[in-house]
């Protein structure tokens, strides 16, 4: 386990729940199901949207030994993936912050704003890529491979879906007792823990001369065992809904989203515990 | 394009570590920073013939710094630009510039790139490139006892030694190029080997 990179387990994690998010709310939002004054309160529930992915991004400063010199992040745009996501990642920030600004303070003709949402989520996908991109490093064999871009997705949809039906529940959204959200989250439940599974088992295959994958991180199926059953008392909250019939609610899903943040944010850790490379 | 390098004789070294105190010495390092490092790989055991028990234990070192490769995984990786390859072909980083972020010792299958905590920024072997400049050798070169280490243009050293630059426990030199030419000790096993183990890992 990696705690001492909490910074990038933070940034990562949050940034991708806050596109996961953006992109259901983005989505609902352009297809005009809601009503003026759902819109409305929706903006203002996104607040915490932009909480999130603000917080991120002042997490992933306490990660560089200089974060005076951040800017110079930037310096390589298009030859380094980490200058892309710290590229992509600030213009998401800024063309979806400006949309909601816009949306707040009802300035622009709705057509303006809806291009800019349109923009602002294409560009989240490509900030999402440029993550995914970031850790498949050649000489990295624990993180080049399928189960970078399954976990990090994986998050976006976990995470992110539960987010969104919290912030739709908040706003008192006609949508929130959406039953796509809670089941489009239980597939990606079962898909990862499928995936856990699997990369587990492939583990095995990886070794250097003087590293062994499987035994980088000693209490691994602890910390599995923690995650998966996080994870699934989240599903739980997030499906009670479903069952009873009734309305979620806010004091229903916030705990759920917690346990599932909580989860992801444990896989993240033993994603970059897991670092090694081909040599020593 | 100019490019320098180094002959490493695995062969004669001792594992005496001259070489990478020499080193700390001339760059003034903190403990924990290691420009070059000397490591231990050790395996063996007992193998039963007929009625007696024999051992097979064997050891070898490898003095490693930077190889100041041709495809370094470090700089493709670099956001701030500050770890690039000079037109002499030493891969140094900018001090100035670095922001820290400790991506470039996650890429290098070396453990080439040396994070120094209290400057806030990567630090590494940068080929003492300013004595090269004025004729003289690496500080490191220079104090071998055992003359296991050799400095020059990287086309000279492999006319005289063959290209050889894998073994284990290194990556196999097809990913970053380095620029190094090893003779391997007689105990030297291939590079992805799995009989062995890194003997001194707080050592490097
Ligand atoms: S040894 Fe590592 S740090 Fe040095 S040039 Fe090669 S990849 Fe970069
Ligand atoms: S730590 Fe410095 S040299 Fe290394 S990748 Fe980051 S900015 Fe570049
Ligand atoms: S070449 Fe210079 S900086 Fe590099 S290991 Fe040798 S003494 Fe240290």
């Amino acid at each position: 386990m990696a705690w001492h990179e909490w910074p990038l387990m933070l940034f990562t994690v949050l940034a991708q729940t806050s596109v996961g998010s953006f992109l259901v709310l983005g989505g609902l939002l352009l297809s005009g199901q809601l009503s003026l004054n759902e819109e409305n309160r929706l903006h203002k529930a996104m607040f915490f949207l932009w909480a999130l992915m603000g917080l991120g991004f002042m997490a992933s400063t306490a990660h560089l030994g200089s974060p005076l010199r951040a800017m110079n992040a930037l310096n390589q745009v298009g030859s380094s993936w980490l200058s892309n996501e710290i590229f992509f990642g600030s213009l998401f920030f800024a063309a979806g912050g400006f949309y909601w600004l816009l949306s707040m303070l009802n300035k622009g003709t709705p057509q303006v704003r809806k291009m800019l949402l349109a923009a602002a989520m294409l560009i989240g996908i490509v900030f999402m890529y440029a993550m995914i991109k970031v850790y498949l490093i050649d000489t990295v064999p624990t993180w080049n491979n399928i189960f970078t871009p399954f976990g990090f997705i994986l998050t976006m949809l976990l995470s992110g879906l539960l987010f969104a039906q919290l912030l739709l529940t908040g706003a008192q959204s006609k949508q929130a007792g959406h039953k796509l959200l809670p089941v489009a989250g239980a597939i990606a439940a079962v898909v990862s823990l499928v995936v856990t599974v699997l990369q587990m088992t492939d583990l095995s295959s990886i070794n250097s001369a003087v590293t062994a994958a499987a035994g980088i991180i000693d209490n691994m199926q602890q910390l599995q065992l923690i995650r998966g059953a996080l994870m699934l008392a989240a599903l739980a909250l997030w499906f009670k809904p479903l069952i009873t019939s009734d309305k979620p609610t806010t004091l229903l899903l916030a705990p759920a989203f917690v346990l599932m943040f909580v989860s992801e944010f444990i896989a993240r850790g033993i994603f970059y515990g897991l670092h090694m490379t081909t040599g020593m | 394009m100019k490019q320098y390098g180094f002959y490493i004789d695995s062969s004669k070294c001792t594992g005496c570590k001259t070489c990478q105190l020499s080193c700390k010495d001339n760059k003034d390092l903190d403990i924990g920073v290691n420009f070059r490092r000397v490591y231990e790989y050790a395996g063996g055991d007992w193998l039963k013939e007929g009625e007696i028990y024999r051992q097979s234990v064997y050891s070898y070192y490898l003095s490693i710094a930077c190889n100041h490769c041709d495809q370094p995984a470090c700089t493709k990786v670099c956001p701030s630009g500050a770890m690039h390859k000079r037109e002499d072909g030493f891969v140094v980083v900018d001090e100035k510039t670095c922001i820290g972020c400790k991506y470039c010792s996650m890429a290098c299958p070396y453990g080439a790139p040396q994070y120094n905590e209290e400057k806030g920024h990567m630090t590494k072997c940068d080929g003492c490139f300013e004595r090269v400049e004025q004729g003289m050798q690496p500080v490191c070169v220079g104090s071998c006892p055992l003359r296991a280490l050799e400095f020059g243009p990287i086309a000279q050293l492999r006319e005289k030694y063959g290209t050889n630059a894998d073994v284990a426990p290194l990556p196999s030199s097809l990913t970053t190029k380095p620029n190094i030419v090893i003779k391997q000790n007689r105990n030297a096993r291939p590079t992805d080997d799995q009989s062995g183990h890194l003997a001194n890992p707080k050592e490097v």
